[in-house]
This record gives structure tokens, sequence and C-alpha cells, in this order.
């Protein structure tokens, strides 16, 4: 369970970035966070990881309060998180199978073997066989993201913060991807927060939600209640997410179609 | 006028904020150097980063620099007939001055931007939040080994260029016994001489690659944010030498 009690948090001499925040997050479930750009999803990612420090309230994980927790008490804790950070965050310097195995050679002193061997099995999971010798410059952005999922992974956390891991993946690699958060929940218990702008990703795997606004909390709780809200930033997020998963569904259906010669409908073929 | 205060003022704040950044910062990666590492291979990547890469321009500034000394020198002090002198003014000249300065200088304007450089474009790409954020000290991993690597193959280094000096100075001379002009070279030098020479290359090692850490950790705002801090730590460094040259000197002669 992570909870965070009456946060606030400012950068530098900036107005503050988050005001208030209360938030429980279920442990063994996966919680969703939304927002539009510059609400503070990412920067409340950070708090919960340490990367940032609230200028006042507290943030406990377990019930242990880490808000001042640093150095070796804070590493301790981190061992059993995660984060996805929103642009992958790969090492450049490191090859793929390097990236992936940072994590188990700092944290554990693995072997090279170990984390060869671990790493081939996680980039297969993830649908990057061969990419192991790869530099993360020559990846393709859907690609780099997933090696930051693997990366995430490999430690096996019990705590993973995902910031927009499905944005710029196709929907394909986007569902694999929910799939696992979906399956690291019901068969290890992990507990999941993720930040995410797609409707249809955050019914797929949240159970609980919660949506920010301007640097405040302005709906915390199940599907179903974000459906029915009133307020009007909920109202505005759910109906832009339909429309762009109805366009999407429109679009299927046109490609569909338009790979079977002659099933155009005769509107669209005077067109072309 | 008032408006002048004001500025010097604030740049005086800034300046001494910048400074116990950069105490801050260093003194915990030195903190770290008796700490067991949790990666030999940063140590050993640092290592091969700033000595072996940096052996041909050593050698072939101090080619460049017994050739000069020789060349300017000789005329000079065969006017008096002390020609035989010429060996002993190189060695000295080197090893106590321009061996440890021009090594520095040269092997950090390569080190320097790279190394400001490769840490910007990790501060800038969260790559160091990534670090931390799986429970690894980024100060630890990253400029711990960069300040050891940097003591440790600086004097290396510094001997590699007093040694292509003394042997391009002799070439030269043009006094026929390249060994005998090495003898005589070596022969005005004491071993504090010696000492000094790498104690300096140790102290310019040191400040240029905490400088260029300092930089590198401070960039901001992507690909520009890093090419300042890279262009301010060269030029920073550079200067530095020359300072503690100046000032390491200055006191020697005092006492
Ligand atoms: N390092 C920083 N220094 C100063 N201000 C910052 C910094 N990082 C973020 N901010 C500000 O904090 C606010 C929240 O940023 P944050 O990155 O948390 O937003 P976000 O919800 O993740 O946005 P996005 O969806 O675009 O990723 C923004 O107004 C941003 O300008
Ligand atoms: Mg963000």
């Amino acid at each position: 369970m992570i909870q965070l009690k009456n946060v606030n948090l400012s950068y530098s001499k900036h107005e503050p970035v988050l005001k208030n925040i209360d938030l429980n997050i279920p442990e063994g479930k996966t919680t969703v966070i939304m927002g539009e750009s510059g609400s503070g999803k990412t920067s409340l990612l950070k708090l919960i990881i340490g990367l940032l420090k609230p200028d006042t309230g507290q943030i406990m994980i377990a019930s242990k309060d880490i808000t001042r927790a640093k150095g070796r008490t804070l590493a301790k804790i981190r061992h059993s998180m995660a984060m996805v950070f929103q642009n992958g965050a790969l090492f450049d310097s490191l090859k793929v199978w390097e990236n992936l195995g940072l994590p188990l050679r700092e944290q554990q002193r693995a072997s090279i073997r170990r984390i060869r061997k671990e790493a081939e099995k996680l980039l297969e999971r993830l649908g990057l066989e061969g990419t192991s010798e790869m530099m993360p410059s020559e990846l393709s952005g859907g690609m780099r993201m997933r090696v930051a999922i693997a990366r995430a992974l490999i430690s096996k956390p019990r705590i993973l913060l995902y910031d927009e891991p499905t944005s710029g993946l196709d929907p394909v690699m986007s569902d694999n991807i929910c799939e696992i958060i979906l399956d690291l929940e019901q068969r290890e218990n992990v507990t999941s927060v993720l930040v995410t702008h797609q409707l249809m990703t955050a019914l797929r795997v949240g159970t609980h939600f919660v949506m920010l606004h301007d640097g405040e909390i302005i709906f915390q709780d199940s599907a179903e209640r974000l459906l029915e809200s009133d307020d009007p930033h909920v109202q505005e997020f759910v109906r832009s997410g339909l429309e762009v998963e109805k366009r999407g569904s429109a679009l299927r259906y046109l490609g569909e179609r338009l790979a079977v010669p002659g099933a155009l409908p005769s509107g669209l073929l005077s067109m072309t | 006028m008032p408006t002048i205060l004001i500025y010097s003022v604030e740049y005086l704040k800034h300046f001494v904020l910048a400074v116990q950044e950069f105490v801050l910062l260093i003194g915990h990666a030195l903190i770290n150097v008796f700490r067991r590492p949790g990666d030999w291979r940063d140590y050993t990547d640092q290592m091969d980063n700033i000595g072996p890469a940096s052996v041909p321009t050593v050698i072939l500034t101090g080619f460049f620099v017994g050739a000069i000394l020789v060349t300017q020198a000789g005329p000079e002090l065969k006017e008096y007939g002390a020609e035989s002198l010429l060996g002993r003014f190189t060695g000295i000249s080197v090893v106590r001055g321009i061996g440890p300065v021009i090594t520095a200088m040269m092997v950090a304007s390569r080190v320097c931007s790279g190394t400001a450089a490769e840490i910007g474009m990790m501060q800038v790409n969260q790559q160091i939040e990534a670090l931390e954020s799986i429970g690894t000290d980024p100060i630890a991993k990253l400029i711990t080994p960069r300040i050891v690597s940097a003591i440790l193959m600086f004097p290396l280094l510094t001997i590699l260029n007093i040694a292509a000096a003394i042997v391009s100075g002799g070439l030269l001379a043009g006094q026929g016994n390249l060994r005998r002009f090495v003898m005589r070279s070596l022969s005005g030098l004491q071993p504090h001489d010696m000492g000094l020479g790498l104690t300096k290359a140790m102290i310019f090692g040191f400040s240029v690659v905490s400088l260029a850490c300092y930089y590198g950790f401070r960039a901001e705002g992507g690909a520009n944010g890093v090419r300042a801090m890279t262009t301010r730590a060269v030029v920073t460094s550079l200067m530095l030498i020359l300072a503690l040259d100046f000032g390491i000197t200055t006191i020697i002669h005092a006492f």
C-alpha cells in the first residue's frame, strides 16, 4: 500500500506543481493516473520512488515513512520498486542486454551469465528477440519503451511505476503491455501505478482511477464511478477517450474493407 | 551605480552557491573512494578512456615541446659556450613546469568535453534519475571512478610526455649522442622535482575531471544546455590548470 498524505510539491521558486495530494494506492492492484499534460503525473511518480522530496506532507510505502529517507535506507526501499520513465531513459552507452542487466548487477551483483539469460527471456516476452546486442540508438521509439519496461521487470519488483508506457506503441503492442501488467497483478500480486492518456488502456488494466487537474486530485475511485462522474474534466477525458476509440475502430473497419478489393463502398470509390 | 552593485551582489551570491554545490558534490564523490565499488568495470572503463586513448596526443605534444625548447634555447646557450647545459635545461623545464601543464591541458580538452557531454546527456535524458531509481548512487557510479582514474592516469601520461620531450630534444640538439643528452637532462633533477611534477599532474587531473562532472550534473534543458555546460567545463578547466600551476609554484617558492 502506498499512501500520500497532504503532499505539496513545487520546483524551486515556481508555483506549486502538486497541491494537497491525499492518495491511497491499494496493494496488489493497478492504479491508473490520468490528467492532461503538465498536470503533475510524472512528478507524482517521482515522489513515490523518492526522486523528488515533497515540500510538506508524508509518503508511506508498506507503512514505512519514506518522506525523509535517503542513502542506504532509500536504496533498499527502491530495490523493491521500479519505474519506467516517460522516454525510456535507457543508458545510451550500454547495449540492450547491459541496460536490462544494470538493476541486477547493481542490486544483486549478478553474474554476466545470469544477466544474459534473464535478459533474453524478458526480451522475448516483449517481442524484442535479436535486439540484445544492439545499442539503444539503433531502436525505434516503441522498441526503446519496451526495453525500458523489460529493465523495470527484470529485478522482479513488488511495485512498478509506469509513465505512459503505451504511448508510441501500436495497438497490438499496447495490448501486450496491458497483458503483462495484468499478469503481474494476478500471478505475482504486484502493485502497479500507471500513468496514461489512453482511456482504453486505463479501463483495461485499472482497478483504481485517479485524475489530476492542475496539480490537484479531482477524482479517485473505481471504473464505474469514473464513467458516471459529473466532474466536467473527468467527463471531458472520458468523452474524448471514447471518441478516439470510435475513430480507431472506424479506421480499422475501413482498413479491413480496403484490403478486399471490390468491397469498397461506392461513395468512397468515387472519392479516390 | 546601484544597479551595478545589485548585479555584483547577485553574481557573488551565485558564485558562492556554485562553489558550495561543487564542494558538496565532489566531497560526496570522494567519500565513496573508500567504499567498495559496486562494479569494478566502472573504474577500468574510465581508466581506459582517460589513459590509453590520450597516449598519442600526449607523446606528440611532448615531441613538439622538446623540439621547441631545444631550438629556442640551443643557439642562446651556444653563444655562451654552455651547450652542455642544454640537456639539463630541457630536463628541468619539462619536468618541473611545462610537462605537467601541457599534458593536463591536452588531456583536459579531450576528457573534459567528453565527460561533461556524457554526464550532461545522462542528466537531461533522465538517465541519472533512472540510476537513482534502481537504488544506485549516481555520484558513486559516475563521478568517483572518473576522479580516481584521472588522479592515477594524469601522472602516467605526464611521464610519457616528459620522456617524449627529452627524447625529441636530444634528437634535435644535434649533439650526436642521444644517450648522453638524456643522462644530462636527468642529472640536473632532484627526486623532489619529479615528485613535484607528478603531484601537480594529480592535482590537475582531479580538478579537471571534478569540474567536468560538476558541469555535466548541472546540465538541463536538452542538447543546448549540454553544449553550454560542455563549453564552460573546457574553458574553466584550462584556465584552472594555469591558475593552479601559478599557485603551486608560488607556494613552493615561498618555502
Ligand atoms: N525539473 C523541473 N523544473 C521545473 N519545473 C518542472 C520540472 N519538471 C516539471 N516541471 C513542471 O511541473 C509541472 C508538472 O510536470 P509533470 O512532468 O509532472 O507533468 P505531467 O503530468 O507528467 O505532464 P506530461 O503528460 O506532459 O508528461 C509542469 O508545469 C512542469 O512545467
Ligand atoms: Mg509526464
